[in-house]
């Protein structure tokens, strides 16, 4: 390990942090998300050995580690961050007002099992192709492709949306 | 686009979400740089961004040098760089187990590194970048008063990691020109340092 692996993680932190911000608050929401965000710096810098080389891979690295605090949260875990409070402000003046927009949208995702929700989420609103969203689930590609085809076959019975 | 309406229902369905300011952001990585945890001997990096560790590794101990307990791999004290701390006096760096991904090139490596600390006014090289890290370390910080600036070891931990920065930029410079720049196969696999101060106060 070099500087650069330094400068790497920086500069992947900085590229992805709008990305992990948002995939954090789409989960935990925008109180929690701050703190979660710390959290996966913290871990990275602590497995910066383990950084991949290339950018893309190393983006998917970092949601893999955010995904990863999210479990830690969703046992209970918590632990705040001063500096979230500033990100937790900003966000405060920032979000817009809540809005019904795609709430059923929302539900019908909800009621589907929580593996295919997720890889929804994933493709759908974080925007990660469906190969990346396997790795970060730890599924094979082809048992995703299986599982993203069901769910969009559920969603559409749901949302009464005709094949396109 | 895939022309499927339900794409774009599911993507529009994503909830709103706020971004961060750059600062913050910057401010955020500087923190989690300086709280997570390393194992003292570690890379060099990581060393960088273990300050807790190192805390507690030498807490209450104010130990000579000639007795100070290096790491391993920081045993040469011929790749040292001698700074004088804010508060904490006379301070040795030390950087070593530089491991060449090559392994046939590791003479070649330590070479290079030997050559590097006995030729080089590291000191009169090192001052600009040791300013430009500690101003950027400083502009960091403020963004976080309360938690980061009100520790009373901040100023010598800014300057052990400014001088840290400094003088690894500078080494992986000539490394990097002699072809030890981290690419596969040939370059640089890992390095690491540490730090032992005359009056450290690590708690």
């Amino acid at each position: 390990m070099s500087r650069s692996d330094e400068r790497r993680l920086t500069a992947a932190l900085r590229a992805a942090s709008d990305d992990l911000l948002a995939y954090l608050q789409r989960r935990v929401g925008a109180d929690d998300a701050p703190d979660l965000l710390g959290e996966t710096m913290v871990v990275a810098w602590r497995r910066l050995v383990d950084l991949p080389r290339e950018p893309e891979r190393a983006r998917m690295w970092l949601f893999g580690i955010a995904r990863g605090t999210l479990l830690n949260h969703a046992r209970g875990e918590r632990r705040r961050w001063a500096l979230a409070d500033r990100i937790r402000g900003t966000g405060a003046d920032a979000v817009a007002p809540p809005s019904d927009e795609g709430a059923d949208v929302r539900d019908a995702i909800d009621r589907l099992d929580s593996d295919l929700a997720e890889l929804v989420r994933l493709v759908h609103w974080e925007g990660l192709s469906l190969v990346d969203a396997a790795d970060l689930l730890g599924i094979p590609a082809s048992t995703a492709r299986g599982r993203y085809q069901r769910a969009k076959d559920e969603l559409r019975v749901a949302l009464g949306v005709e094949v396109g | 686009m895939t022309g499927d309406p339900l794409d774009d229902i599911l993507q529009r369905s994503a909830p709103h979400v706020s971004s961060a300011r750059d600062a913050d952001v910057r401010a955020m990585i500087s923190a989690a740089r300086a709280q997570a945890p390393v194992r003292r001997g570690v890379p060099r990096i990581a060393l960088g961004v273990s300050l807790a560790v190192l805390l507690v590794g030498s807490a209450g101990v104010a130990t000579a040098s000639s007795v100070w307990d290096w790491g391993s791999g920081m045993s040469d004290p011929d790749r040292s760089y001698t700074y004088t701390s804010p508060t904490w006096g006379s301070c040795e760096l030390r950087f070593g187990d530089y491991v060449a991904a090559n392994p046939l090139r590791q003479a070649e490596l330590d070479h290079v590194i030997n050559e590097w600390f006995a030729n080089t006014d590291i000191e009169a090289e090192a001052a600009p970048l040791v300013g430009e890290y500690l101003q950027q370390i400083e502009e960091d910080q403020r963004t976080d008063p309360d938690i980061v600036v009100a520790d009373p070891r901040l100023p010598d931990l800014n300057y052990w990691f400014a001088s840290d920065q400094a003088v690894g930029e500078l080494l992986d410079r000539e490394l990097k020109e002699h072809g030890f720049d981290g690419g596969e196969g040939t370059g640089l696999a890992s390095g690491a340092g540490q730090v032992h101060c005359d009056d450290e106060q690590w708690q």
